[in-house]
């Protein structure tokens, strides 16, 4: 082969790449920037890109008592019920997911496949188009201003895929691996935990954090079913500042950081088994 | 102790009957090959065994008890599966304990248990690799410590060896069989290859299509074939069939060549199947003229296709040396003795004690 034509390719391949990198990540690494600026440096012109004197203010300030009275919405507050929410609902997707997922992977009932392509296909309906009969549901059922009521909603929109991706991987898993656990004396739900959860590591990582940052970012049910502030999450804080500090870019640049912070930390210790666990969803199913 | 009685096992998936009734006695300590040809229903029986599979219909006993309700792990058997079904996530020594810390022995007894094994199977070196680290040979070894270090009244093999390559698969056979005469456990053993099935086997059990056409003894079954089936299933190369007739008590085939006296007396006239096996024919000045289609000599010996004047083509074996060359005409007789006699209708044997 010759060397030239397929090296020419990768680099711009690379560049390509770097480009739409760029393209994408600029706005956020601005507002990352914006920070660590004062609001005077944001507000002189010509814009400056990196923060003349870095400083921690606006951190400070989101997280100080006297900014929180005048600003009506308590981040860290906003903070834990994000935590709330996108961490119960990962528990609870994760455990029901895992039952489901194996069943549908291992248990022979009629409609089985009907099923499981179904939960798959009720994805589709999901959005705005649910918005409204979901408020409508809630409220009859008077969860509607409620961090429980997030909690299950979420839950219910995540189990089809959960389910899904567990389901898809355990069908990889070949069945003698728990004949065998089962004659060596383990019984139906040890041979699961002791040998079948273990292999499916990847898939029941990569299902949590799918749901976790799912959950950790949805804002179009959170701000239609949650009124009081105390009950708010990150996300409807964020899109509070439209109104709250049209000028103060630092505090939003701050909060968006903040709340990134966990979806990127979940993305880096869980990278290595993402790829593994949408793959080995990918081969089979 | 582990005696195995199976009395009319049936089962079926859905509407379709995959084990027609099958009735096996199997004495405790006996070594006993399961062997037919793919889909005949082998794994299907063994998997019923070991409670694996709910069977429809019959008994299943271990040492005179009845064992259909009970579950895998309450019937005291071991199996190792075809692709050895190693935890892969534990260690050599992990996954042979592993059914001893389910049963919550001592950890003492386990490693003691799991070296004791190890050291019969050659593993000691082994212990903390994981199976991924192991060659073929080697993790069939540990799935056959896993077996062994729980001391059942029964083993159960699905055909172990059939992923491994030929020189191993012999190695193995003989370390199988060797197992067997020391630890004298009851062993039901499923393969298709009929030289395991000759070489390892006390008794061995043919199968075809959900029944059991023969059991007996590795020679019984190669000198007292029960059928057309058995005759061709074991022993290899297979043994040859013509199409004959009974003729003032000798077998005639073709234009009237004669074959040999029948071996057992026949109405006059009547068609039968004759079948002989490769080695118990040989070159003559008289008999069944052939012409030479092949000759593949192996070096102890020579094997001989031939083709008749009808175009049936037959196998010889023979330990001497040939002088002919292809497309020489020949003229082969049949051992005395050795011709077999099959119903043209039944393929059932009309010889011996089989009659
Ligand atoms: N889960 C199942 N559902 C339906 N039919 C099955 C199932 N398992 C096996 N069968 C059928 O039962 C018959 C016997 O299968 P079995 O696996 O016992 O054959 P085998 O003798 O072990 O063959 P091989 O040598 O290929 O392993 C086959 O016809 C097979 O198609
Ligand atoms: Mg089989």
């Amino acid at each position: 082969m010759n060397e030239q034509p397929r090296t020419l390719y990768w680099i711009m391949l690379s560049l390509i790449g770097i480009v739409i990198s760029i393209y994408v990540l600029f706005p956020v690494f601005w507002l990352f920037l914006a920070s660590f600026k004062t609001q005077a440096e944001l507000a002189q012109l010509p814009i400056s890109f990196w923060p003349a004197s870095p400083t921690l203010d606006a951190y400070k300030a989101l997280f100080s008592p006297t900014h929180q009275k005048g600003q009506l919405l308590d981040w860290p507050q906003l903070i834990g019920n994000s935590f709330f929410i996108a961490i119960s609902s990962t528990v609870i997707v994760l455990f029901f997911g895992t039952l489901a997922g194996y069943s549908f992977a291992r248990l022979n009932f009629p409609g089985r496949d009907l099923i499981l392509g179904g939960l798959l296909i009720s994805r589709m309906f999901q959005g705005a188009a649910l918005l409204l009969p979901t408020y409508r549901l809630m409220s009859m059922i008077g969860l509607q201003d409620s961090l429980i009521g997030l909690v299950l909603l979420y839950s219910a929109f995540g189990l089809p895929f959960a389910t899904w991706i567990i389901a898809s991987s355990l069908r990889e898993i070949p069945k003698e691996l728990e004949e065998s656990a089962m004659i060596d004396g383990a019984s139906r739900l040890q041979s699961m935990v002791l040998v079948v959860l273990p292999l499916a590591t990847p898939a029941l990582i990569t299902a949590a954090m799918w749901h976790f940052v799912g959950a950790w970012s949805e804002f179009a049910f959170a701000s239609i079913l949650l009124e009081s502030n105390e009950n708010k999450t990150v996300t409807i804080g964020l899109a509070s500042f439209v109104e709250l500090f049209t000028l103060e870019f630092q505090y939003v640049g701050a909060a968006a950081t903040i709340v990134a912070l966990p979806i990127m930390l979940v993305f880096f210790f869980g990278q290595r088994y993402f790829t593994r666990g949408l793959l080995a969803g990918a081969v089979k199913g | 102790m582990g005696s195995v009685a199976l009395k009319n096992i049936r089962k079926s998936y859905g509407a379709v009957e995959v084990l027609h009734g099958i009735d096996l006695d199997i004495q405790d300590g006996e070594f006993t090959v399961l062997v037919g040809p793919s889909g005949c229903g082998k794994s299907t029986l063994l998997r019923s065994i070991a409670g694996l599979e709910t069977i429809s219909n019959g008994d299943i006993a271990i040492d005179g008890t009845v064992i259909n309700s009970l579950v895998p792990k309450d019937r005291d058997i071991a199996m190792v599966f075809q692709n050895y079904a190693l935890y892969p996530h534990m260690s050599v020594a992990k996954n042979m304990g592993f059914s001893l810390r389910l049963a919550k022995e001592p950890q003492d007894r386990i490693d003691s248990k799991v070296r004791a094994a190890a050291e019969i199977l050659d593993l000691t070196a082994l212990l903390d690799r994981y199976p991924r680290q192991l060659s073929g040979g080697q993790r069939q070894r540990v799935a056959m410590g896993r077996a062994i270090v729980r001391d059942p009244k029964v083993f159960l093999f699905d055909e172990p060896l059939s992923n491994l390559d030929a020189k191993l698969r012999v190695q193995m056979r003989s370390e199988i069989k060797e197992l067997h005469q020391r630890l004298k456990t009851t062993t039901i053993y499923v393969t298709h290859d009929q030289i395991e099935a000759m070489t390892m086997a006390d008794r061995i059990v043919v199968m075809r299509g959900g029944h059991v056409e023969q059991i007996g003894t590795p020679l019984e079954l190669y000198d007292n074939p029960a059928s057309v089936f058995v005759a061709g299933f074991i022993g290899s190369p297979a043994m040859n069939f013509l199409p004959a007739r009974n003729s003032d008590g000798s077998l005639q085939v073709g234009k009237g060549e004669n074959l040999g006296p029948s071996p057992v007396s026949l109405r006059n006239g009547r068609e039968v199947i004759v079948g002989f096996r490769p080695e118990d024919i040989r070159l003559s000045d008289g008999g069944l003229p052939a012409k030479v289609a092949l000759i593949e000599p192996t070096g102890a010996e020579t094997q001989l296709t031939l083709r008749t004047t009808e175009g049936n083509g037959v196998i010889m074996t023979t330990r001497e040396r040939i002088a002919h060359s292809v497309g020489d005409a020949v003229h082969v007789a049949v051992t005395p003795g050795k011709l077999h006699c099959f119903d043209t209708e039944t393929e059932l044997s009309l010889t011996g004690s089989v009659q």
